[in-house]
């Protein structure tokens, strides 16, 4: 099913405030927004997959930055912001440097007078390998957690909110059942990393280099 | 309940939710502690996993979406199948829409020729009447209807004045169509001739064993179908009655208004004739063809021609009677 409709002005404020509306956003915005960055990454040699990608790591920066209360700004504002941001997440994800030039080349072609930086990709190739390694491994793990789990651990590590509201979004009978709940989908977590210690380590071992 | 409690509180460490002091006893217990440092470092873990939880979500959705969207422009081939199959059906009523608008919305013009027509024909009815011929309003409205059959109706009225100023013919032979009205007056004055010739009206009654007297005693009184089984009886060995009944049968039939056996029945009688008056013979012809001059237009033409062009008759009057039926006819529009 998909989000209910809402309209370019009421985006930002769905941000802001969390919670339901925010698929209603994302979903907007990949909907009405996604040709303007999706026919320059194709063109630069994007894949889909590695669209679609950039795309989540830009709503995750976006998010990130509404709660710090980094947003205040209008509609046209914000949709150059999340174009800016998913560009960045594409680049960050591409090791190839003549891809990032002529991305550069039609990125500045549409934005002219924009003073978009550019991220560069100072970790070099090794960086690049392990994060795309760490991804790889975390993205297996993340295939075993169910739905609800999904939702209860984003809920309360991501979007920042207590268990009373996830006790009442997802109708938990009491905060001791949403608690317990919340509490096996991250022993379900820790049970798959001790099942498999050579994942686990590896994980360690990049985030101790990250 | 311990461990859980425990993981809380890990991760109120982690994220930072945890007050200073408490954060710095918690770090000094982890460091003394192995077992809690393996904790602390799974749940690193785990944290930094969700963190990834977010767009490993999105990017999911992300793909479900445009999948979706794929799949629905896909579906437009299909949305171009049915219009190329519903299309003919879709140009017809377009084609009929504006038709159907026009005659709904346009009436007045649609009607306007129906107007006046409707203004016409009461104009002729009037006129009819005026005519002081002792027309009934039947008699008006039958022949209006025969009218009505005619395109030329401009022409009408002064046609259907110039028939009845004739006095010649019988304006009960209004309820018939005119060109049989025409043709039921020679009809008649065949029909005279029929006891002059054979003893027939000659007054005299008719005797049992004479089936010729019977059935003109039987068109006398109008009894055409008791005429006709009379007349039929008679067989064609009989060749003192035979020639005559033919004759008469022909006029029996043409006044039950089947002019196809009539003529062939007349055409009949004209071959068994000894009669040497073939003038006589084709006039009576013509006018049995008359009784259907639609379906026998061309042998009436092909005979009162040559009737109306050639001075040597037999007859004084013949070609001024064969004018003035010419005439009548071209009056009504029929010729």
């Amino acid at each position: 099913m998909l989000p209910q409709k809402i309209t370019d002005d009421e985006v930002l404020p769905a941000i802001l405030r969390g919670g339901v509306d925010l698929d209603a956003a994302w979903y907007h915005i990949h909907k009405h927004w996604r040709s303007i960055w999706f026919k320059v990454i194709l063109s630069a040699g994007g894949e889909p997959d590695d669209i679609d990608e950039a795309y989540a790591m830009a709503c995750e920066t976006v998010f990130k930055a509404a709660k710090k209360g980094g947003l205040a700004m209008n509609t046209a504002s914000f949709r150059t912001y999340f174009v800016r941001c998913v560009l960045n997440a594409w680049l960050k994800l591409k090791e190839n440097e003549t891809r990032r030039a002529n991305l550069i080349e039609k990125i500045k072609a549409i934005y002219p007078d924009d003073d978009l930086t550019l991220d560069s990709n100072d970790n070099g190739e090794q960086a690049q390998t392990e994060e795309n390694e760490k991804k790889a491994l975390v993205d297996k793990l993340l295939k075993q957690v169910t739905e609800r789990c999904y939702k209860i651990l984003l809920t309360y590590y991501f979007e920042n909110k207590n268990m009373e509201f996830i006790q009442k979004i997802m109708g938990f009978e009491s905060l001791i059942t949403a608690r317990k709940e919340k509490y096996k989908c991250m022993l379900s977590i820790h049970k798959f990393l001790e099942t498999h210690p050579a994942f686990y380590h590896r994980l360690k071992e990049l985030k101790r280099h990250g | 309940m311990a461990d859980q409690d425990l993981l809380d509180k890990i991760d109120a460490y982690l994220l930072g939710k945890m007050p200073q002091e408490e954060a710095s006893a918690f770090g000094l217990e982890i460091q003394g502690n192995p077992d809690l440092a393996e904790k602390v470092d799974l749940q690193r873990i785990t944290l930094d996993i969700v963190g990834r939880m977010f767009v490993v979500h999105m990017k999911e959705k992300a793909r479900q979406w445009r999948e979706a969207e794929e799949n629905q422009q896909k579906e437009i081939p299909n949305s171009a199948t049915l219009w190329r199959r519903f299309r003919p059906l879709l140009l017809i009523l377009g084609l009929l829409l504006p038709l159907a608008g026009a005659f709904l919305f346009c009436p007045k013009k649609f009607n306007s020729s129906t107007a006046k027509q409707a203004q016409l024909d009461q104009e002729i009815r009037d006129s009819l009447v005026n005519l002081n011929l002792k027309m009934t309003s039947e008699q008006v409205d039958s022949l209006f209807r025969v009218e009505q059959t005619q395109k030329a109706a401009t022409r009408r009225r002064d046609s259907l004045d110039q028939i009845y100023r004739q006095d010649s013919l019988d304006h009960a032979a209004t309820k018939k169509t005119i060109y049989a009205a025409l043709a039921e007056k020679e009809w008649e004055r065949n029909a005279a001739s029929f006891g002059r010739e054979r003893g027939i009206r000659s007054g005299s009654e008719p005797t049992p064993d004479n089936a010729l007297l019977q059935a003109g005693t039987a068109i006398d009184k109008k009894d055409y179908r008791t005429a006709q089984g009379l007349l039929e009886s008679i067989e064609s060995t009989d060749k003192a009655l035979y020639p005559a009944a033919q004759d008469m049968l022909a006029y029996v039939y043409a006044r039950q208004g089947k002019a196809n056996k009539a003529v062939t029945i007349y055409k009949r009688y004209m071959t068994a004739s000894k009669s040497s008056d073939k003038e006589l013979l084709d006039w009576t012809l013509l006018h049995y063809y008359l009784a259907d001059y639609p379906q026998y237009k061309t042998e009436v033409h092909s005979l009162l021609d040559p009737m109306t062009a050639n001075t040597n008759h037999q007859y004084d009057d013949f070609q001024e009677d064969a004018r003035r039926l010419k005439t009548a006819l071209v009056n009504a529009g029929l010729w």
